[in-house]
């Protein structure tokens, strides 16, 4: 027997949920507000959220932020009461700038993590066939430019050019004399471009300059970015010599990851009730299109290295966000918010690497403005979900491919569990105002 | 207001604390209403653990038999007679010239074995102490028709094939007074005039809880020889016996009290040991001889079964001529394809019954094994029937590998725990060896 045709498959299922994947991470005062942005825009991190709202900020401005993630995850399946996953702490970062050119032009500058992820299981653990580790790390540049085309109406747009490092490991069941099991390791980078528009409108404003109640709309559409990654290395390690023409020490491969678009529509109340207090409202609806999403593909160089293809069966997801934001003198915010984060991923098809589940997470903050210059924001979001009924579907796989009956997978197993994660999320930023008068830059809050 | 802030801190840090624990509790094994003291497993070489063509435990095979993953999960003492160093003698994977090659084992019969091939222990001559009382008794290769003689005549002859007393050229190792079978020689059976049988052994085993998967033999032996629908060298058993015997079996366990599960036959045709040798992948005419008691020489064609053990035979070039076809033992045509088929059907329905009239709960191998042939997954593993690549099966086709065993073993605990309130906790079969590649 020349060729073994062995049954696994080398493709990562994808394993990425919205709240995991996606880092909602991308400004503190946001965040504390349930990630509800799109309609508010009164700091840099604008850039990200809305691009024309850079539009209301007047001299340069920037905010520079850091999330401290602390993810517990915990998996139970019927042969294995507890296994936790080992992932480390996520420290996402964001830049921004935003800078008044002319009364109409605003340039403005992005640096974030919007998508991320970071996860990994003890070697032993009972689904190392299936996950061993997961790692996603994406750096964002974003420059953007808005405009005023009146006094209640601005657009704004920006290009993104993306960075992408991706890294899986995972267990091949073949063993030797010597050795128990092989194991895979596939990464790889690349890079990929998009854009941020978005429009925004402070559309209504009732009452005096003392005491008002502004209205404003944002739309915004950020688009999905394909990172190719054309550098991919494979390396097997532990194969027994008479699998090393299939699972060789290294061979190179190709993939894609898409970064799924966001399209967000967000609205802002603020209601200043005197010139101690005021009250704002937010509300942001987010739709993300995680549809081309459930397998990540691999094509690789060795022709005996069975490829893996994708299979699509996510579905778009829904988030709802809402916030409110009390400030006494301008001086001192509380923040409070809470966002519904349904899954994208069809409930056979949850995977152990992040649990996915439609879930409400709680977030809080504060805001201290030290001068007219600095000011600080801290955010938290506290996250607790747990399922008891989960199964990964499995399919029939031959040599990397999905087996096809009557144009369904051919499935061949579940691999049941419960899971509970907690999370809790830990942000703090420095925002910085410099130009214009004293005068000017408190005028400016409004 | 310090005071407060510093309660204020200690209510925070507490909080977020509390919010991280995700920990699941650890399980609780209990044993519902089940007494698991003793448990006694009886079989054949299923239940003994035996695969690639042979008895072996350098990779816990043996240990990992599916009674004794069973036991293990149960946390119940369970002995075994384990054979050490190369045990009987097993098939193995090399690597030559590029190729993965399966090497027999060392045939004492012949004289033209592979030189890498792996002959029996010398320790095996005086393998397992028979004063021991054992938990697991599975013997390779018995029939369920083996278990007691209904005559002297059939006690002799189960005896020389279990016990001692066959000539030099039957015996398993060519030596006159041993047995044909080495798989029972842990088992004390007397001598040839002072026989004892192995149903003494169950009636004297104080089983508190049983496995039963005896049966599969009684179709196996015919069929792996090839059958024969007039006479074959084996004979598929007699029903009225099977029946017979089966029904004595459980009264003994009944009579002392004992639970137990007993297991159907799977249908051993689906097996790589039948389906691997194909015509597609031959690709070539073969001539086969239908039987013994015919002269019927045909084409083999897409419904015959092409033995796994011919394949030496093909290499040969036996079977490309009218004139040299295959033997009818090389082949499982296609009608005794279906006899056997009806005859595993036949035998489960008499397993069903006997358990079902003694109080006795059913592992349905018949339906759990069926779905291996389309394969199934276990925890990002992909198991399946096919030979070498499917992992569920050993070298020799016929007998699970250590993984499939583990696989047979969860369904087992599967249908104790729902029947007896138990709580046993199935194995992940990831860490359990499946195919071992050179």
């Amino acid at each position: 027997m020349k060729r073994v045709l062995l049954s696994i498959f080398l493709g990562a299922p994808v394993l990425m949920m919205a709240g995991g994947f996606q880092l909602n991470l991308q400004g503190l005062k946001a965040v504390a507000m349930g990630g509800a942005f799109a309609g508010v825009g009164t700091d840099a991190t604008t850039v990200f959220f809305n691009p024309a709202a850079m539009s209301n900020l007047n001299h340069h401005q920037f905010t520079v932020g850091i999330n401290i993630v602390d993810a517990h995850v915990s998996i139970q399946t019927p042969e294995v009461a507890n296994t936790d996953q080992t992932s480390g702490k996520g420290t996402p970062i964001h830049f921004y700038y935003t800078g008044q050119i002319t009364e109409k032009l605003h340039l403005g500058f992005l640096i974030n993590n919007q998508f991320g992820s970071a996860s990994s299981f003890d070697d032993a653990w009972q689904g190392r066939n299936i996950i061993q580790n997961i790692s996603l790390k994406t750096f964002m540049f974003q420059p953007t430019i808005s405009y005023k085309i009146h006094e209640k109406l601005s657009v704004g747009g920006g290009f993104v050019y993306g960075r992408g490092s991706f890294s899986t490991e995972k267990a091949i069941p073949v063993a030797s004399s010597s050795t128990t099991e092989g194991k895979v390791r596939l990464e790889g980078s690349g890079d990929g471009v998009g854009y941020n528009l978005g429009i925004y409108s402070q559309f209504l404003t009732l009452g005096d300059d003392a005491k008002n109640t502004k209205f404003a709309v944002g739309i915004d559409y950020r688009s999905s970015i394909t990172v190719d990654l054309s550098n991919g290395k494979a390396q097997f390690t532990d194969i027994p010599v008479s699998l090393k023409y299939k699972f060789p020490e290294e061979t190179d491969f190709v993939s894609q990851i898409t970064l799924p678009s966001v399209f967000t529509i967000g609205l802002s109340v603020k209601h200043t009730i005197s010139e101690k207090w005021s009250l704002a409202f937010a509300y942001d609806f987010n739709i993300t299109g995680w549809s081309s999403y459930d397998t990540l593909a691999f094509n690789f160089d060795n022709n005996d290295t069975p490829d893996s293809k994708q299979i699509n069966d996510w579905d778009n997801s829904i988030t709802h966000r809402l916030g409110f934001d009390f400030t006494y003198k301008e001086k001192y915010s509380v923040r409070v918010g809470l966002y519904q984060d349904n899954t994208p991923m069809k409930d056979n098809l949850v995977s152990p690497h992040l649990p996915g589940v439609t879930q409400v997470a709680y977030t809080a903050g504060l805001g201290y403005k030290i001068n007219d210059k600095i000011s600080i924001d801290f955010a938290y979001i506290r996250q607790s979900a747990s399922r008891d009924d989960v199964s990964l579907a499995q399919y029939k796989v031959e040599d990397g491919n999905f087996v096809l009956e009557n144009g369904e997978k051919v499935q061949t197993g579940d691999f049941k569990y419960k899971f509970n994660r907690k999370v809790n999320v830990y942000g703090l930023a420095l925002n910085l105002k410099f130009g214009g008068t004293k005068k000017e830059a408190a005028a400016s809050i409004e | 207001m310090k005071k407060t802030n510093s309660y204020l801190a200690a209510c925070i840090v507490l909080l977020s604390l509390s919010c991280t624990k995700s920990q699941f509790d650890e399980y609780e094994t209990t044993n519902g209403t089940a007494n698991f003291s003793n448990y006694i497993a009886v079989g054949n070489s299923f239940t003994q653990g035996l695969q690639d063509g042979g008895l072996h435990n350098e990779f816990g095979q043996q240990d990992n038999s599916f009674p004794a993953i069973i036991a293990r999960q149960m946390g119940t003492n369970f002995v075994q007679p384990t054979v050490s160093g190369t045990g009987s003698g097993y098939m193995h994977l090399e690597y030559v010239n590029g190729e993965i090659e399966v090497i027999k084992a060392y045939d004492i019969d012949i004289t033209n074995n592979h030189p890498l091939a792996i002959n029996y222990d010398p320790s095996f001559n005086n393998w397992a102490d028979t004063n021991i009382k054992y938990n697991n008794l599975g013997v390779g290769g018995i029939n369920l028709r083996n278990i007691y003689g209904n005559s002297s005549t059939e006690e002799f002859t189960y005896h020389v094939y279990l016990g001692s007393a066959a000539p030099a050229a039957l015996a398993w190792n060519g030596v006159q007074g041993q047995p044909i079978s080495p798989y029972g020689r842990f088992l004390n059976f007397g001598d040839i005039n002072n026989r004892v049988q192995y149903i003494d052994h169950v009636r004297s085993c104080n089983a508190t809880f049983f496995t039963n998967w005896l049966g599969i033999n009684d179709a196996m032996s015919w069929a792996k020889e090839g059958g024969d629908d007039v006479s074959g060298s084996s004979l598929l058993t007699n029903l009225t016996e099977f029946r017979e015997k089966y029904d004595t079996l459980l009264d003994i366990f009944q009579s002392m009290g004992a639970q137990g599960v007993c297991a159907t036959v799977h249908d051993i045709t689906q097996a790589p040991f039948f389906t691997t040798i194909t015509l597609e992948l031959l690709d070539k005419d073969i001539w086969i001889k239908e039987g013994a008691d015919t002269t019927v020489i045909r084409k083999a064609t897409n419904d015959d079964f092409i033995l796994l053990s011919t394949k030496d035979m093909l290499t040969d070039g036996v079977g490309e001529l009218q004139s040299n076809p295959l033997p009818h033992t090389a082949v499982l045509d296609k009608d005794e394809i279906v006899i056997v088929r009806n005859y595993i059907n036949d035998i489960n329905n008499q397993i069903t019954a006997s358990a079902s009239s003694h109080g006795y709960v059913i592992v349905d191998m018949y339906s759990f094994m069926n779905k291996l042939t389309s394969g199934m997954n276990f925890d990002g593993i992909e198991l399946n029937t096919k030979y070498i690549e499917g992992g569920a099966y050993s070298l020799d086709g016929l007998h699970p590998n250590t993984r499939g065993y583990a696989m047979v073993a969860n369904e087992f605990i599967r249908v104790i725990n729902a029947n007896f309130s138990s709580t046993l906790k199935p194995v992940s079969l990831g860490s359990y060896r499946g195919i071992t590649f050179p």
